[in-house]
């Protein structure tokens, strides 16, 4: 129970006041800024400001970072989030960003993914993937 | 769209999920639903006028009219090409499945999509996704201001997003075409209107057996929706040719009462809509050449989980020929006449999100009817059919 206990806390990031990364692949030389971050997450745009197709990916409900991520950044509730998304989805304008379960998920995917581009509170940002926006 | 759609998609859903060929990431499988309960606390009845002659109420209280299932399956073939299909059961239906949705859509870049099929026609703000109660705050989109005789069109489309320094404009340019036959909308409305049948006590128990139909072609659309941050304001026009008949009774061997000409046409829609931090504000008018006018505007605040909002919406129409007092007094000249359809309701209610994929609404409408036709049961025969109704909702996605 002990070890259980400290591997939840050595797992535990405190979300609502720790920085939060937005990140792309290493390759990605978009320079983006929060319109476009927010225009590619609400499929008001598919691509980045340099033309490349843009893939977001995002965090499954409940998930802080989300909450944080959505509300200050998207400036939607998670409530006007799922309501804006099912419209775009039920009426075939796009599809939402995939969600993930972990920030160690999302690190490995955006590693992978050279047209990616997800969040992650600092503390879990690694060499292999780049930072482009911090709030 | 029949063909036992429900099954057809289920099918489709398992096999691919089955299938040696199929990558279940390919797959998505999603739904809406809305389970509405409604009654009239005042008045003969109480009809919302939603697609498919949906939303009417006269006793007790109604779980059938405006409740739904939408289920929809989306396969990805390629990371550019993609195949939808959405099937939808309504109460107003008996829950028959129907498929309404059922096209293909090609990324052509990332800003770039061709879509081809059967698809909704993008004319209102809202007429999209009216069957996606989640979506808005409102227990329904005011259906005052939403008159669709044709909801869906089988067709192209190509969208295009354009991002500028100060906001994004989502543009679309359609055409297509469909034949609404029966349009159960428009038959509702003309039995209403001139076929309701008392009994010699004078005791609405009825209407006449008419049939309308329309028939569209040529359909060409555009839609401009830009949002500058807080601010949207979207931009629809429509153009293209249309065939009214409406016909008499089937055992009278369906003569044809009116129509049989096409006729051009055209739609204008602009809607506006501000979100100020708690508050939304929303405005939205419409123009429909020759036929009506329509407008809508409502406010809405959020606290917490909850969203309070109250909203005022009108319908007026062009026809002229019914007298003062509904069909009853007869009918009067088309070009001097007074005003047939002409009504307005104020609705209040709330929102309230038990999570976000779950709300409960509650609404309050008033509706009053001032055009000389009846808009629904009729029972003094005036033609005036104003109402009050209150709504309780259930609505979800998954």
């Amino acid at each position: 129970m002990k070890i259980l206990l400290l591997v939840l806390n050595l797992l535990w990031v405190p979300v609502s006041q720790a920085e939060i990364a937005v990140i792309v692949h290493p390759d990605n030389a978009a320079a983006v800024n929060a319109k476009d971050i927010r225009n590619v997450f609400l499929g008001k745009v598919g691509s980045f400001p340099n033309g490349n197709n843009a893939k977001p990916i995002t965090y499954q409900e409940g998930n802080q970072a989300r909450t944080r991520f959505n509300l200050e950044l998207l400036r939607k509730t998670d409530v006007l989030y799922v309501a804006f998304w099912s419209k775009l989805m039920f009426t075939g304008a796009a599809v939402p960003p995939p969600e993930l379960a972990s920030y160690k998920d999302m690190v490995s995917q955006i590693a992978k993914d050279p047209n990616s581009i997800g969040y992650v509170p600092v503390e879990a940002v690694d060499d292999s993937v780049k930072v482009v926006y911090t709030f | 769209m029949r063909l036992r759609p429900l099954v057809a998609l289920v099918s489709a859903g398992l096999l691919l999920n089955t299938s040696a060929f199929a990558n279940m990431d390919n797959f998505r499988f999603s739904g809406f639903a809305s389970v509405v309960a409604g009654t009239v606390v005042d008045g003969d009845g109480y009809w919302a006028r939603l697609p498919d002659a949906g939303g009417q109420y006269t006793s007790g209280i109604e779980f059938e009219p405006e409740s739904l299932l939408g289920l929809q399956g989306r396969y990805a073939a390629t990371t550019k090409l993609s195949l939808t299909a959405q099937v939808v059961m309504r109460g107003a239906n008996d829950f028959d499945p129907d498929l309404e949705w059922f096209y293909a859509s090609y990324q052509i870049n990332p800003d770039t999509s061709l879509m081809v099929g059967r698809y909704r026609l993008p004319v209102y703000h809202f007429s999209e996704y009216m069957d996606i109660g989640i979506a808005y705050p409102w227990l329904r989109v005011p259906t005052d201001a939403y008159s669709l005789a044709v909801t869906n069109i089988q067709g192209a489309s190509l969208s295009h997003s354009v991002d500028w320094e100060i906001g994004v404009t989502q543009l679309r340019l359609y055409a297509g075409q469909q034949d609404t036959r029966p349009n159960k909308l428009l038959t509702t409305i003309e039995q209403y209107k001139t076929g309701q049948i008392y009994n010699q006590q004078g005791q609405f128990i009825g209407v006449q057996d008419l049939l309308a139909e329309k028939d569209y072609k040529d359909l060409v659309g555009v839609v401009a929706d830009t949002h500058i941050d807080w601010f949207n304001v979207r931009l629809s026009y429509l153009k293209g040719n249309e065939q009214y008949r409406l016909y008499g009774p089937a055992d009278q061997g369906r003569p044809l009462i009116a129509g049989g000409e096409w006729t051009g046409t055209r739609f204008f829609d602009v809607s506006l809509v501000a979100e100020l931090g708690y508050a939304m504000l929303m405005a939205e008018f419409n123009d429909y050449k020759d036929i009506y006018r329509s407008w809508f505007v409502s406010g809405v605040y959020r606290i917490d989980e909850w969203s309070l909002y109250a909203y005022a919406t009108q319908f007026e129409s062009d026809l002229r020929f019914i007298a003062p007092g509904g069909i009853s007094a007869g009918t009067e000249s088309p070009v001097s006449g007074s005003v047939d359809d002409e009504y307005h309701s104020i609705g209040v209610g709330f929102r309230y999100n038990i999570n976000p994929r779950t709300a409960v609404k509650f609404e309050v409408i008033n509706f009053e009817d001032h055009g000389d036709a009846a808009v629904f049961v009729d029972e003094d025969q005036d033609g005036e059919t104003s109402a009050v109704a209150v709504s309780a909702a259930l609505q979800l996605t998954f």
